[in-house]
């Protein structure tokens, strides 16, 4: 076993959730490796510590207070609805929006009918929201659940789509690394799955994620050179991002470009001058991590886009 | 342990009985959770009446694709969120544990003496665990503290189960380096 899989185990065995041989295994390599033998320690130190703190119970008096203040609401909602006679003003122009709504849908309706019958079945739940005008909420169980969601509810056989990090031996050249983009089913898969609003909206968490992922991967070497190593990253990626606020980091490796170390990043966007919101475009930018910080332009290695029709 | 669907049905359809049921199932969870996310009793009862409010005037569009528990526990996280992050803009700072000397302890049963030094460990622990950036707090808590399953937390939180594991396992060490000096005490 090696550290970086001990190390996704170790929260478990410190739990005593592990059985057999993978238990076995672990243990045998904690007992030879120092670095997962002092995070077994961190851990433990940090149960016991928890172990302190238990779940407590509401104090009566609040939760008195919780079901008046909730009783309450009822009986003002209760009281509004009383108090409005049915032919009051706001009634009456409440009426006329609406009435002023439907028309509108009416001719909606049918200008939607006289374009391509495709085009409005590619037209997703988030699409419909984004042309409604409506903010995605956070409280999201209120609404329909988005395609593009992280995680996926119990019988959804629909795949999750997390962003693409790796570490990799690779050297490219220019032509390898075209080739291996051109092949590559992330930008088709982009470009059918996100939109301009799911770039907005999943943009700080993609960013995470990447981070995220960079760290589970970094298995080895001092926590201090991974976390700046990880700092640096996250810098480099809002370098890039940072001035459009439409993209979305979808891809992170970690390799070598004409036997120098890169860091590959590619960006899904919106075509330029299109009108479709669907994130067509993708740019993929070799930056040497080494020289960023001294000097950000000669950073840059190599750049491609791509563009999905 | 889920309300019955019943239950919840009938919540949805207005019965104020069946929200109070709901109510009483979930109060202590949801208090607690407020309560170790903010490190503070006035703030987590504040924001456990503003789930619940929030909980009760949408609760009809509530749809039963994902459980009552997990819509719940992310009204809550997300109420508490936006709380701390609006407290810490108005104090310039990220918001810390509060020195009451009854901070978060089970009373029962403990001598004076015994209950002073729980009183300062529950008051460390606390304290460290505000110190833990909010993305790796919460999946602590509700792991460590709350007992949910990762598959829960992940439903939660919208997030893979592989980074709500990597979140607990990272949050776990830092709690562990910033509580290692002060280990003996916790013993």
């Amino acid at each position: 076993m090696n550290c970086r899989k001990a190390r996704r185990l170790l929260v478990d065995f410190e739990k005593k959730k592990l059985k057999g041989k993978t238990e076995d295994d672990l243990l045998l390599h904690i007992k030879d490796c120092q670095r997962c033998m002092s995070l077994c320690r961190k851990l433990e130190t940090s149960s016991l510590a928890l172990s302190e703190v238990t779940s407590e119970k509401i104090p009566e008096g609040t939760a008195a207070n919780i079901l008046e203040a909730i009783q309450e609401r009822k009986g003002n909602e209760t009281r509004e609805k009383h108090k409005r006679p049915f032919l009051s003003l706001k009634n009456l122009t409440t009426a006329g929006a609406v009435a002023i709504l439907v028309a509108v849908a009416i001719v909606a309706g049918i200008s939607l009918m006289e374009k391509p019958a495709e085009k409005a079945s590619f037209s997703t739940q988030e699409e419909k929201s984004t042309k409604q005008g409506k903010v995605p909420s956070k409280y999201a169980e209120e609404e329909a659940p988005r395609s593009h969601d992280f995680v996926s509810t119990p019988g959804s056989t629909e795949k999750i789509f997390e962003p693409l990090v790796k570490i990799t031996d690779n050297n490219y050249n220019k032509d390898t690394l075209r080739e291996f983009f051109d092949k590559s089913a992330l930008r088709k898969e982009i470009a059918k799955r996100f939109t301009v609003a799911s770039a907005i909206t999943l943009r700080a968490n993609f960013e995470q994620e990447i981070i995220d992922k960079f760290l589970d991967i970094q298995s080895e070497g001092n926590p201090k050179d991974i976390a700046s190593q990880a700092a640096l990253t996250q810098v480099i990626m809002s370098y890039l991002i940072s001035g459009e606020p439409v993209q979305l980091p979808v891809y992170l490796e970690y390799a070598k470009f004409n036997g120098e170390n890169a860091v590959i990043i590619g960006l899904a966007g919106p075509r330029f001058g299109s009108k479709s919101n669907r994130l067509k475009r993708f740019d993929v930018w070799v930056l040497a991590p080494q020289r960023f910080l001294t000097n950000r332009d000669s950073s840059i290695m190599f750049f491609l886009q791509f563009i999905e029709k | 342990m889920e309300p019955n669907k019943e239950l919840v049905e009938k919540a949805k359809s207005g019965d104020e009985e069946a929200f109070s049921l709901l109510f009483e199932q979930y109060k202590d969870r949801i208090y607690s959770l407020c309560l170790r996310m903010t490190g503070n009793r006035e703030d987590a009862g504040d924001m456990c009446q503003e789930t619940f409010i929030k909980a009760f005037k949408s609760i009809e569009k509530f749809r039963s694709h994902s459980s009552f528990s997990t819509w719940i526990y992310r009204i809550a996280i997300n109420h508490t969120k936006d709380f701390i992050r609006s407290k810490a803009r108005k104090r310039g700072s990220p918001v810390h544990a509060l020195s009451e000397s009854r901070l978060l302890i089970d009373e029962a049963n403990i001598s004076p003496q015994e209950h002073a030094l729980k009183t300062e460990r529950v008051k460390i622990v606390q304290q460290a665990l505000l110190e833990l950036p909010e993305n790796m707090r919460t999946p602590l808590i509700l792991f460590e503290i709350e007992n949910l399953e990762y598959r829960e937390i992940s439903r939660i939180l919208r997030l893979p189960v592989g980074t709500v594991k990597s979140r607990i396992f990272r949050a776990k060490i830092a709690l562990g380096e910033i509580l290692e000096p002060l280990r003996e005490h916790l013993e």
